[in-house]
Protein backbone atom coordinates (compact mmCIF):
# COMPACT_ATOMS: atom_id res chain seq x y z
CA UNK A 1 0.00 0.00 0.00
CA UNK A 2 1.01 3.47 -1.11
CA UNK A 3 0.93 4.96 2.57
CA UNK A 4 1.80 8.64 1.74
CA UNK A 5 -0.28 8.85 -0.99
CA UNK A 6 -3.54 7.41 0.88
CA UNK A 7 -2.83 9.67 4.21
CA UNK A 8 -2.25 12.83 1.99
CA UNK A 9 -5.02 11.81 -0.38
CA UNK A 10 -7.35 11.68 2.44
CA UNK A 11 -6.42 14.78 3.57
CA UNK A 12 -6.73 16.27 0.62
CA UNK A 13 -10.19 14.30 0.21
CA UNK A 14 -11.39 15.70 3.61
CA UNK A 15 -10.14 19.33 2.74
CA UNK A 16 -12.45 18.89 -0.69
CA UNK A 17 -15.34 17.41 1.45
CA UNK A 18 -15.86 20.50 3.85
CA UNK A 19 -15.82 22.99 1.32
CA UNK A 20 -18.23 20.98 -0.32
CA UNK A 21 -20.36 20.78 2.76
CA UNK A 22 -20.34 24.29 2.87
CA UNK A 23 -20.70 24.86 -0.38
CA UNK A 24 -24.10 22.65 -0.23
CA UNK A 25 -25.26 24.29 3.14
CA UNK A 26 -25.23 27.40 1.28
CA UNK A 27 -26.51 26.43 -1.99
CA UNK A 28 -29.27 23.45 -0.18
CA UNK A 29 -30.62 25.05 2.83
CA UNK A 30 -33.31 22.94 3.01
CA UNK A 31 -31.66 19.94 3.22
CA UNK A 32 -28.39 21.22 5.46
CA UNK A 33 -28.37 24.30 7.47
CA UNK A 34 -25.48 26.64 6.47
CA UNK A 35 -22.29 26.29 8.46
CA UNK A 36 -23.32 29.67 9.72
CA UNK A 37 -26.43 28.34 11.21
CA UNK A 38 -24.70 25.47 12.78
CA UNK A 39 -22.13 27.01 14.74
CA UNK A 40 -24.91 29.62 15.81
CA UNK A 41 -26.53 26.87 17.39
CA UNK A 42 -24.13 24.66 18.76
CA UNK A 43 -22.40 27.90 20.46
CA UNK A 44 -25.64 28.04 22.88
CA UNK A 45 -23.84 25.95 25.19
CA UNK A 46 -21.06 27.21 27.21
CA UNK A 47 -19.66 23.80 27.11
CA UNK A 48 -19.11 24.02 23.27
CA UNK A 49 -17.95 27.37 23.41
CA UNK A 50 -15.32 26.12 25.89
CA UNK A 51 -14.32 23.38 23.84
CA UNK A 52 -14.53 24.96 20.46
CA UNK A 53 -12.05 27.99 21.60
CA UNK A 54 -9.70 25.48 23.40
CA UNK A 55 -9.54 23.76 20.09
CA UNK A 56 -9.18 27.13 18.15
CA UNK A 57 -6.56 27.71 20.39
CA UNK A 58 -4.45 25.05 20.45
CA UNK A 59 -4.14 24.77 16.93
CA UNK A 60 -2.52 28.64 17.27
CA UNK A 61 -0.71 27.50 20.05
CA UNK A 62 0.53 24.26 18.51
CA UNK A 63 1.82 25.68 15.23
CA UNK A 64 2.93 29.18 16.56
CA UNK A 65 4.77 28.20 19.86
CA UNK A 66 4.91 24.45 20.41
CA UNK A 67 7.34 22.25 18.79
CA UNK A 68 6.32 19.16 17.00
CA UNK A 69 7.24 16.03 18.96
CA UNK A 70 8.46 13.22 16.46
CA UNK B 1 -25.97 15.20 40.39
CA UNK B 2 -26.28 11.93 38.27
CA UNK B 3 -29.31 13.69 36.26
CA UNK B 4 -27.29 16.73 35.98
CA UNK B 5 -24.38 15.38 34.62
CA UNK B 6 -25.98 13.54 31.90
CA UNK B 7 -27.97 16.58 31.00
CA UNK B 8 -24.92 18.27 30.64
CA UNK B 9 -23.60 15.62 28.08
CA UNK B 10 -21.39 17.03 25.36
CA UNK B 11 -19.46 15.00 23.24
CA UNK B 12 -16.51 17.44 24.08
CA UNK B 13 -16.52 16.20 27.37
CA UNK B 14 -14.95 12.82 25.41
CA UNK B 15 -13.11 14.87 23.09
CA UNK B 16 -10.93 16.62 25.71
CA UNK B 17 -10.36 13.96 28.31
CA UNK B 18 -9.63 11.68 25.89
CA UNK B 19 -6.98 13.83 24.24
CA UNK B 20 -5.37 14.69 27.60
CA UNK B 21 -4.71 10.89 28.22
CA UNK B 22 -3.26 10.61 24.60
CA UNK B 23 -0.89 13.27 25.43
CA UNK B 24 0.16 11.53 28.63
CA UNK B 25 0.92 8.66 26.57
CA UNK B 26 2.59 10.50 24.06
CA UNK B 27 4.24 12.59 26.43
CA UNK B 28 3.74 16.24 25.77
CA UNK B 29 3.90 18.10 28.76
CA UNK B 30 2.42 21.19 27.13
CA UNK B 31 -0.25 19.53 25.57
CA UNK B 32 -1.23 17.47 28.89
CA UNK B 33 -1.68 20.84 30.56
CA UNK B 34 -3.66 22.25 27.73
CA UNK B 35 -5.64 19.85 27.55
CA UNK B 36 -5.84 18.43 31.06
CA UNK B 37 -7.22 22.19 32.05
CA UNK B 38 -9.56 22.33 29.47
CA UNK B 39 -10.93 18.70 30.52
CA UNK B 40 -10.97 20.02 34.32
CA UNK B 41 -13.01 23.54 32.87
CA UNK B 42 -15.78 21.49 30.59
CA UNK B 43 -15.89 18.66 34.04
CA UNK B 44 -17.16 21.40 36.14
CA UNK B 45 -19.15 22.77 33.46
CA UNK B 46 -20.96 19.50 33.99
CA UNK B 47 -21.24 19.48 37.39
CA UNK B 48 -23.28 22.06 37.41
CA UNK B 49 -20.36 25.28 37.78
CA UNK B 50 -22.20 27.13 35.28
CA UNK B 51 -23.53 30.32 36.67
CA UNK B 52 -19.84 31.28 37.11
CA UNK B 53 -19.43 34.18 34.50
CA UNK B 54 -20.73 37.25 32.73
CA UNK B 55 -25.04 37.17 33.09
CA UNK B 56 -24.43 37.81 29.25
CA UNK B 57 -22.32 37.90 26.39
CA UNK B 58 -19.95 40.91 26.86
CA UNK B 59 -20.36 43.28 23.64
CA UNK B 60 -17.45 44.55 21.57
CA UNK B 61 -17.12 46.83 18.89
CA UNK B 62 -15.85 46.05 15.39
CA UNK B 63 -12.71 48.32 16.17
CA UNK B 64 -11.08 46.84 19.34
CA UNK B 65 -11.97 43.33 17.70
CA UNK B 66 -10.33 43.95 14.48
CA UNK B 67 -7.56 46.03 16.62
CA UNK B 68 -6.59 43.04 18.21
CA UNK B 69 -7.17 40.85 14.96
CA UNK B 70 -4.79 43.06 13.06
CA UNK B 71 -1.92 43.53 15.88
CA UNK B 72 -1.55 40.03 16.73
CA UNK B 73 -1.39 39.10 13.13
CA UNK B 74 1.34 41.41 12.27
CA UNK B 75 3.28 39.98 15.53
CA UNK B 76 2.80 36.48 14.33
CA UNK B 77 3.93 36.99 10.92
CA UNK B 78 7.13 38.90 11.49
CA UNK B 79 8.15 37.73 14.93
CA UNK B 80 10.28 34.71 15.06
CA UNK B 81 8.44 31.44 15.25
CA UNK B 82 8.06 29.59 18.56
CA UNK B 83 9.65 32.23 20.30
CA UNK B 84 9.02 34.93 23.25
CA UNK B 85 6.37 37.24 20.91
CA UNK B 86 3.98 34.28 19.93
CA UNK B 87 4.37 32.81 23.45
CA UNK B 88 2.79 36.51 24.72
CA UNK B 89 -0.14 36.89 21.41
CA UNK B 90 -1.28 33.37 22.53
CA UNK B 91 -1.51 34.12 26.03
CA UNK B 92 -2.79 37.40 25.41
CA UNK B 93 -6.22 35.22 23.90
CA UNK B 94 -6.86 33.45 26.88
CA UNK B 95 -8.37 36.57 29.11
CA UNK B 96 -9.83 38.07 25.61
CA UNK B 97 -11.30 34.02 25.11
CA UNK B 98 -12.90 33.97 28.75
CA UNK B 99 -14.47 37.58 28.47
CA UNK B 100 -16.16 36.36 24.59
CA UNK B 101 -17.20 32.95 25.59
CA UNK B 102 -17.92 32.54 29.39
CA UNK B 103 -21.06 34.03 29.84
CA UNK B 104 -24.32 32.04 31.08
CA UNK B 105 -26.33 30.06 28.54
CA UNK B 106 -30.02 31.98 27.92
CA UNK B 107 -32.16 29.73 30.25
CA UNK B 108 -34.67 28.58 26.93
CA UNK B 109 -32.68 27.14 24.17
CA UNK B 110 -33.84 27.36 20.80
CA UNK B 111 -35.18 23.83 19.75
CA UNK B 112 -32.75 22.85 16.53
CA UNK B 113 -34.36 22.60 13.07
CA UNK B 114 -33.57 19.19 11.33
CA UNK B 115 -31.41 20.84 8.84
CA UNK B 116 -29.28 21.95 12.22
CA UNK B 117 -29.48 18.64 13.29
CA UNK B 118 -28.75 16.58 10.49
CA UNK B 119 -25.65 19.14 9.65
CA UNK B 120 -24.49 18.78 13.19
CA UNK B 121 -23.87 14.91 12.31
CA UNK B 122 -22.29 15.44 8.97
CA UNK B 123 -19.70 17.98 10.43
CA UNK B 124 -18.82 15.64 13.07
CA UNK B 125 -18.69 12.52 10.77
CA UNK B 126 -16.18 14.54 8.65
CA UNK B 127 -14.12 15.81 11.80
CA UNK B 128 -14.04 11.92 12.80
CA UNK B 129 -12.93 10.97 9.82
CA UNK B 130 -9.97 13.72 9.36
CA UNK B 131 -9.03 12.75 13.23
CA UNK B 132 -9.25 9.06 12.29
CA UNK B 133 -6.48 9.80 9.01
CA UNK B 134 -4.30 11.98 11.78
CA UNK B 135 -4.46 9.08 14.18
CA UNK B 136 -3.38 6.31 11.71
CA UNK B 137 -0.52 8.84 10.49
CA UNK B 138 0.43 9.44 13.64
CA UNK B 139 0.12 5.73 14.99
CA UNK B 140 2.10 4.65 11.89
CA UNK B 141 4.86 7.31 12.37
CA UNK B 142 5.04 6.07 15.67
CA UNK B 143 5.20 2.52 15.00
CA UNK B 144 7.56 2.46 12.25
CA UNK B 145 9.34 6.01 13.14
CA UNK B 146 8.85 7.13 9.58
CA UNK B 147 7.38 10.16 8.94
CA UNK B 148 7.48 10.37 5.55
CA UNK B 149 5.67 7.12 5.21
CA UNK B 150 3.39 8.32 7.27
CA UNK B 151 3.02 12.44 7.02
CA UNK B 152 1.25 13.96 10.32
CA UNK B 153 -0.48 17.20 9.46
CA UNK B 154 2.28 18.68 11.64
CA UNK B 155 4.79 17.23 9.36
CA UNK B 156 3.30 18.65 6.32
CA UNK B 157 2.38 22.08 7.41
CA UNK B 158 5.54 22.94 9.49
CA UNK B 159 7.77 23.35 6.35
CA UNK B 160 4.96 25.58 4.96
CA UNK B 161 4.44 27.75 8.22
CA UNK B 162 8.24 28.22 8.11
CA UNK B 163 8.36 30.09 4.58
CA UNK B 164 6.71 33.67 4.66
CA UNK B 165 3.52 32.96 2.12
CA UNK B 166 2.41 29.92 4.24
CA UNK B 167 3.20 31.71 7.30
CA UNK B 168 0.57 34.53 6.11
CA UNK B 169 -1.93 31.89 5.22
CA UNK B 170 -2.42 30.18 8.08
CA UNK B 171 -2.12 33.33 10.73
CA UNK B 172 -4.90 34.85 8.37
CA UNK B 173 -6.71 31.66 8.15
CA UNK B 174 -6.24 31.35 12.09
CA UNK B 175 -7.19 35.07 13.37
CA UNK B 176 -10.38 35.13 10.46
CA UNK B 177 -11.76 31.33 12.05
CA UNK B 178 -11.46 32.89 15.57
CA UNK B 179 -12.87 36.20 14.63
CA UNK B 180 -15.75 34.32 12.89
CA UNK B 181 -16.32 31.97 15.77
CA UNK B 182 -15.86 34.29 19.22
CA UNK B 183 -15.82 37.45 17.70
CA UNK B 184 -17.69 39.19 14.91
CA UNK B 185 -20.65 36.12 14.46
CA UNK B 186 -22.88 36.26 17.73
CA UNK B 187 -22.06 39.93 18.35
Amino acid sequence: MNWPLAIVGSYLLFMVAGIALAAVGRLRPDKLAPFGELVESIMQHRITRIGTFMAWWWLGWHFMVGATIR
Amino acid sequence: MKLQALRGFNPWVLIFVGMSLFHLWRGSLEDILIFGIAAIVILTQVFGLTTVGFKQQPKFGVIPIWSVVIISGLVMFFAERHGAWNWFVMLMFIPIGIALIFYRDAPTQEVPKFQVLRSRWVWAIWALGFGLTEMVAYLGSKIYDDLETFPTISSLMDPVIDTPIGRAAFVIFWLASGAYLFGLRRR
